[in-house]
């Protein structure tokens, strides 16, 4: 197949902010090639279709935050919260492999410490995150200038967000009745 | 009336389960089984011409549609209706399903409006589709696909009525292609019914019955031509997902190939057969009715997720300053269902629950903004990964911005009319405004910038564009292609603006014209 046209538009230093997060992972020194590998070999006990259990984590840490005041508590919740986990990664598992190369980048992202204390402000593992800091993570890319982390940030949102709001123990909390019956 | 497709499931091969590589042959291929594909393949094969269709969707039929979002985006839209513009701006919803986007479609029914034909006739050499031309058309389609007036309004198109008659604003009453409609307010599901009169449940088996062949999850690749005639398809089979391809190839040997992608798949498919573009037009104008929304919070229950999506329009903005003047839109609603309510409203915690809680208070608006007729709107461009797929860079120009802004004013001004509570603009810095006075201040300051106003599209159009001319053009009036021979494209990408209006009867009507111009030429 053809390769990509030049991308006569902007020049490429201006764009890696805009489109890129493999840029931005360059630029931080992350050492993705070596954890990559060893992912490739642990993937095989992972109950997901793509997600790696570290992505996960990472979803299950920030969907509270980004749905507070709209899960379930209690007993509910922790079900809840396995529930999104798997409709993100059954969403993420139907795009194309570009567009799940570029959420792969985006979680690369998110877990390289380096980044994610540069472009997150989040300077604690995702094991010990604090609600605070995810809401500061939040704040911080919904309003970023940045174009890039505003993408980033409506990804997550969209991914996390349909994944509850696609799951009908979500309806009876918003006053959806749910599709009619057909008779 | 043709019997329904399960009936022809001899006829269909899906190429998921295929384990080995495939050639077929036949007279015509089309790919694609949308408004375009869908059209044209009844046509050439009641012509007697074998036809074999290629399909990415899967293999659905009604029993498959239970009205779940969860479900329907990921199997039945591109990219999981999530597709995205290159600067990640704007949300195109685009079908990628067995029927296209007349699968999932709302079916609202509209012609290409005055202007439109007046503005190509004189702007692009295309003074042969007029009213004359094309009625007999519209009418075949209309009775094929059986349009009526709708009559029975949900709450939230007699909101956009009410507020309209209150501010004077024209707006009419529109037509759908369907049949024992039940209202349910789920056709972006897939219509469990089959009321719905997509070319899921008309064209296809139509087509079926007359011979035809379908293969499904299957995705054509690359066109191979020589001395000015395409020899063969190839295509891979898809996974059950569609996400990724099983590594099993089908080549299909025709006499002719119809392209009927859609806009953005269409232009790519040819990208990447590297067919001659002597006019460099070929994925360029690629138009998208740019739309911005506006969610009103109503006393009354709206319910916006039941009843026949658009039924009511205004055109109060859609020419007002002229055809090539400031950007006109249409204004309607729209369905809203809980992840596309989700989605469309990017806050988070509290903020997002709160709306969340409203909505079955809440009335949505759209504008759809008639892109392409300006110079300071030339559209976007497509452009090949370097997997060969495809995505849009679609520049949004200070004239559209403009256009954008306007557009949430005229909402919140109509939604406010009809009695909203509040209103609150698609667009991350806006709030929840009380009144329209508040409401009309803070939208003149809103920063109008990518990933700051919400922006969508369902109306993909434009990047194969029609017209005699091969220089200023990429296929002619029938949609042959002016370099390639045995080559056409029969879909919504053949336009050379966008059409101002909901696109999918004015492809319906030029498909069938084309493909009945095809059947003769090809048998002939
Ligand atoms: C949610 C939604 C609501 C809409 N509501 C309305 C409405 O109410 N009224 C209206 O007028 N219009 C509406 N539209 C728009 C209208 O349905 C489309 O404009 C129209 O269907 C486009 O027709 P098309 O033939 O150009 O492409 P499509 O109908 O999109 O069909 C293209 C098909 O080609 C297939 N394809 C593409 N590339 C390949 C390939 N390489 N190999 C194999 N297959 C391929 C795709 O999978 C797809 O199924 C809506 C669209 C959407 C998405």
């Amino acid at each position: 197949m053809p390769t990509h046209p030049p991308r006569e538009h902007s020049p490429a230093r201006r764009r890696f902010l805009q489109t890129s997060f493999a840029g931005v992972l360059v630029l931080a020194g992350s050492s993705l090639v070596v954890r990559r590998s060893l992912a490739d070999t642990a993937a095989a006990a992972n109950p997901y279709a793509w997600l790696e259990d570290q992505d996960a984590l990472i979803v299950r840490r920030v969907a509270p935050v980004l749905l507070s005041g709209a899960l379930p508590d209690g007993k509910a919740r922790g079900e809840v919260l396995d529930e999104i986990v798997y409709g993100f990664d059954l969403a993420v598992s139907y795009f194309p492999p570009s567009v799940r190369g570029e959420i792969r980048q985006l979680f690369d992202l998110l877990r390289n410490s380096i980044t994610r204390a540069l472009l997150a402000g989040m300077f604690s593992s995702w094991e010990k995150a604090t609600p605070a800091q995810i809401e500061h993570l939040l704040k911080r890319w919904e309003h970023s200038r940045f174009r890039l982390l505003r993408s980033a940030y409506a990804a997550l949102h969209d991914l996390v967000a349909g994944a509850w709001y696609g799951n009908p123990r979500s309806w009876p909390r918003i006053g959806y009745p749910g599709p009619p019956v057909l008779k | 009336m043709s019997a329904s497709i399960e009936s022809f499931a001899g006829r269909v091969v899906r190429c998921e389960r295929l384990r080995e590589d495939r050639e077929v042959q036949g007279d015509v291929v089309i790919v694609g089984t949308g408004a375009g594909g869908g059209v044209a393949a009844e046509i050439l094969a009641r012509a007697g011409l074998k036809v074999i269709l290629v399909e990415a969707g899967d293999f659905k039929t009604r029993a498959d549609f239970h009205m779940q979002e969860a479900e329907a985006y990921p199997e039945l839209y591109q990219e999981v209706a999530s597709r995205k513009t290159m600067d990640k701006a704007i949300t195109i919803l685009q079908g990628r399903a067995l029927g296209g986007s007349t699968t999932v479609n709302w079916t609202i029914c509209f012609y290409i409006p005055e202007p439109t034909l007046k503005h190509w006739a004189g702007r692009y050499g295309l003074g042969m589709f007029d009213e004359q031309e094309l009625s007999p058309w519209y009418e075949e389609m209309e009775k094929r696909l059986r349009v009526q007036l709708w009559t029975r309004h949900n709450p939230s198109n007699l909101a956009l009525q009410r507020g309209a008659k209150k501010l004077n604003w024209k707006h009419e009453i529109a037509h759908r292609n369907v049949h024992n409609c039940r209202s349910l307010g789920y056709c972006g599901t897939g219509c469990p019914v089959d009321a719905k009169q997509s070319m899921l449940i008309t064209t296809i088996p139509g087509a079926l019955q007359k011979g035809a062949m379908l293969l499904t999850r299957c995705r054509a690749d690359r066109l191979k031509w020589k001395d000015g005639r395409v020899e063969m398809l190839e295509c891979s089979a898809l996974d059950s997902k569609g996400s990724d391809t099983t590594g099993v190839r089908i080549r299909v040997r025709a006499r002719h190939f119809v392209v009927a992608g859609g806009g953005i798949e269409s232009p790519a498919l040819l990208m990447r057969s590297q067919v001659p573009d002597p006019s460099a037009l070929l994925g360029r104008r690629t138009f998208l009715h740019l739309t911005a929304g506006s969610a009103a919070m109503m006393s009354e229950r709206i319910d916006p997720y039941y009843g026949a999506p658009q039924s009511v329009y205004s055109n109060e903005f859609l020419w007002r300053d002229g055809v090539d003047g400031e950007v006109g839109y249409k204004m309607e609603t729209a369905p809203l269902h809980p992840v596309l309510a989700a989605t469309a409203f990017k806050a988070w915690g509290q903020a997002h629950a709160g709306f969340m809680h409203q909505i079955p208070h809440i009335q949505p608006l759209i504008a759809l903004l008639r892109d392409g007729f300006h110079e300071d709107s030339p559209g976007g461009r497509v452009h090949l990964r370097d997997d060969g797929t495809a995505v849009l860079d679609y520049p949004i120009t200070d004239y559209l911005w403009r256009g954008a802004r306007a557009a949430f004013a005229s909402m919140a001004e109509l939604q406010f009319a009809a009695g909203a509570n509040k209103v609150l603009p698609l667009h991350s810095d806006a709030r929840l405004y009380g009144n329209w006075k508040q409401a009309r201040k803070a939208i003149a300051d809103l920063p109008m910038q990518p990933l700051h106003a919400q922006l969508f599209s369902a109306h993909v159009m434009g990047g194969c564009m029609m017209g005699p001319d091969p220089e200023r053009s990429v296929v002619d009036t029938d949609g042959n292609h002016h370099q390639i021979e045995n080559l056409s494209v029969i879909d919504g990408s053949l336009f050379p603006t966008s059409i101002g209006a909901n696109p999918s009867m004015p492809i319906y009507a030029l498909a069938a014209r084309q493909a009945s111009r095809l059947a003769k030429r090809i048998r002939s």
